[in-house]
């Protein structure tokens, strides 16, 4: 394949935002390649984030002030023999705020799905990616079909999950669909299919003419072969603007934090999702389901109480239904940005979207 | 299925059920207080205090020490540091007299229905105060017939009356409280009307409060208790160790806690003690030490600590357990059922079945 003189391309563009995001387009444009952007937050810095461990080796090549470039090597055994998967990719920081980054490379889809977002998934208490409900990537999309200009956002594969319920018990299947089909279309053949995407793949399309291929996932990672400069005004700009909020939104919710006083969150669905008592042992079942950790039942019916302890980073929270459309989460001593957008994203994934708002305390009369 | 796991399953509901009185009996002081103090949303009434577990006293008693007159309430209410309510939370209120239960209850009631000194305003007294009694909606019954009965014996000197409490499910789930006897006082008399129809007191309204306030002065289930220490003290501790993360279910990792950095965690963040911050004088600090070490010694008992000085400092083996509550459920259902089941088991030495 091809390679991508990236210590060249690293002293060819200039560090400010624009310059770098044309420089891309420009790469992509006049070679046959896929940018694959992760936006992501981080209280590290990217040479904090990025370094040796395990069997993953990451030097820093270039430095400067807002944009760095690595290069990981990953040594892996495939059939009996030793293989090592290399590749470099860009971290910049994005925006103004000190937190946000993307982390940015043209190479190959096997360095990006066994080098490098394997890497980011097992320092997941470092790295802060976002999820993005149907809603949300819905209006992100349509902000960028009707920004940039295009006729439609032709659908062409897309991996679903569904839920799909008897009396007895709900299970979650994962499909992948080749659908071929306007985006508004597709979102419908979601719904009604009870379920919601995991991944989306779209032509964007001006009249009948294709001008990318995007791809961009529940975790807001975005692959694409064109259109930096559009992707990066309407959709990445979108992802990061929604990683601040959650992070605004998960910050300092540990009661450690605040004098030990609670501040919990909700989830409204929207509908009366646990008006059948029989909806509480599904959800029950599901938050069974959520790896790397402990889920006790304190109460289970009519009402829902749960206690969570988070293995990843010891976090812990309390988990109540006591109204049919909302679901309550209180952190407790310890929680974190990421051990509270890990449970979120699991009820989310595994059993129902909703909106996350801040609990507002009853009023008695 | 062997008897003992028979046994050891019974016990395990049992203990279901004793977890779900006290997390009620939590509730109804914070939704009966709430009915008193409650301003609006995270704010309460400056003119009203409450308190749970305090330390009243009658102003003398020539026969008896400060220690054994002292009574502690379940909950009390003052308004205007004048007017005042002593509450006492029966949620299984016994259903007959045998071996003089019920009596007991009233008898416990009728140590507060004196003179009583300690109250948290600038005096330490007031003006006048009554007496509640808070049953559970299905023993209410009974706690109303034997006052009937025995209204002439018990003759209680200052105002009483029998609140009833239950969850009942309208879309939200609440807590409904209900006068069901009694003369109510003046304190009482500010909800008089309103409790009997019956006051619904959302459970939301209140869960902020149960956040913080899961302990109160009645010992907890061992198993409730093992399991708040286990997920908000040792945990926390465990993961500032780096190999936290990559802790194997079946690999452990030891901790060093003493006792009274447990007890500091679960007094300031899972206690009454949140109400206190302003009267903390005759508040006897929640949970007891006492307590603390019962459990530690469940766990080195159950081979989950050893002591590193006996009721001072525990190391803790832990490791990550899958279901926190239900493994701690068990390991109490069977210890319990082990006590009970020995009897039944063959004597190595005589042949014989049976405890002689």
């Amino acid at each position: 394949m091809q390679q991508i003189d990236f210590n060249s391309f690293f002293y060819d563009i200039s560090s400010d935002e624009r310059g770098f995001i044309i420089a891309l387009d420009a790469v992509l444009s006049s070679e046959n390649r896929q940018a694959t952007i992760v936006p992501f937050a981080s209280n590290y810095s990217p040479e904090e984030n990025f370094k040796n461990e395990g069997s993953r080796l990451i030097d820093v090549s270039h430095r400067n002030s807002d944009l760095d470039l690595f290069k990981m090597r990953f040594y892996t055994n495939k059939d009996g023999s030793k293989e090592c998967i290399e590749g470099q990719f860009f971290v910049y920081k994005f925006g103004i705020n000190p937190n946000l980054y993307l982390a940015i490379t043209l190479e190959s889809r096997d360095f990006v799905n066994r080098a490098l977002l394997p890497f980011i998934d097992q320092h997941r208490t470092r790295f802060y990616l976002t999820f993005l409900n149907q809603d949300k990537l819905k209006t992100f999309l349509n902000n960028y079909r009707e920004g940039c200009g295009y006729t439609d956002l032709n659908i062409l594969r897309v991996s679903l999950i569904s839920r799909y319920a008897n009396e007895k018990k709900e299970t979650i299947i994962q499909s992948v669909s080749w659908l071929g089909l306007p985006m508004e279309t597709a979102f419908t053949y979601a719904n009604e299919n009870n379920g919601w995407f995991k991944s989306l793949t779209f032509e964007a399309l001006r009249r009948d003419k294709k001008l990318a291929q995007i791809t961009i996932y529940r975790n807001g990672v975005i692959k694409t072969d064109r259109d930096m400069i559009g992707i990066n005004k309407y959709l990445i700009e979108s992802i990061c603007s929604l990683i601040r909020d959650n992070l605004t939104l998960f910050s300092k919710r540990s009661r450690r934090e605040n004098e030990l006083a609670v501040k919990p969150l909700t989830i409204q669905f929207g509908q009366n999702q646990f008006s059948d008592v029989g909806e509480n042992a599904k959800f029950i079942d599901k938050m069974n389901e959520l790896s790397d950790a402990s889920v006790s039942v304190m109460h289970g019916n009519p009402y829902i109480f749960l206690t969570i302890i988070d293995y990843v980073d010891g976090s812990t929270f309390d988990i109540w239904v006591l109204k049919a459309n909302e679901l309550i989460i209180v952190p407790q001593l310890k929680s974190t940005v990421n051990s509270l957008k890990r449970v979120i994203s699991h009820i989310f994934d595994r059993y129902a979207e909703g909106t996350i708002q801040e609990f507002t305390a009853e009023v008695l009369l | 299925m062997t008897d003992l796991e028979t046994l050891i399953q019974k016990k395990q509901k049992e203990i279901y059920n004793e977890i779900d009185d006290y997390t009620d009996s939590v509730y109804a002081i914070l939704g009966f207080c709430n009915l008193w103090s409650y301003d609006k949303p995270g704010k309460n009434k400056p003119n009203v205090k409450v308190f749970q577990g305090r330390r009243l006293t009658p102003p003398t008693n020539l026969n008896l020490t400060e220690a054994t007159s002292a009574v502690t309430p379940d909950l009390g209410i003052v308004v205007d540091d004048k007017n005042a309510i002593l509450g006492e939370i029966k949620k299984n209120f016994p259903k007959d007299d045998s071996n003089d239960r019920q009596k007991e209850v009233f008898e416990q009631l009728k140590q507060y229905d004196q003179q009583l000194l300690g109250w948290p305003t600038p005096t330490e007294t007031v003006d006048s105060h009554e007496l509640t009694l808070l049953v559970h909606q299905l023993t209410s019954v009974y706690a109303k017939d034997y006052f009937s009965i025995h209204n002439q014996e018990v003759n209680f000197n200052h105002p009483f009356c029998i609140v009833s409490f239950t969850r009942v499910d309208q879309g939200e789930h609440y807590f409904l409280f209900q006068l069901i006897d009694g003369h109510p006082g003046c304190s009482m008399k500010i909800n008089e009307t309103r409790l009997h129809f019956g006051v619904p007191i959302p459970m939301r309204a209140i869960l902020e409060a149960y956040s913080k306030s899961k302990i109160y002065d009645a010992m907890p289930p061992l198993a409730y208790l093992l399991n708040l220490m286990w997920e908000n003290v040792f945990t926390p501790l465990a993961a500032e160790n780096p190999k936290f993360q990559k802790l194997k279910t079946n690999s452990k990792l030891d901790i060093q806690i003493d006792v009274d950095d447990i007890l500091k965690v679960l007094q300031d963040s899972f206690s009454f003690q949140c109400w206190h911050k302003d009267y903390p004088a005759r508040q006897p600090l929640i949970p007891k030490r006492e307590w603390i070490e019962k459990a530690c010694q469940f766990f080195v008992d159950s081979q989950i600590g050893t002591w590193l000085d006996y009721n001072e400092e525990l190391q803790v083996h832990y490791h990550k357990l899958e279901k926190t509550l239900d493994h701690f459920i068990r390991l109490v259902a069977e210890a319990r059922s082990n006590k009970e089941y020995q009897p039944l088991m063959f004597d190595l030495n005589t042949g014989k079945r049976g405890n002689n």
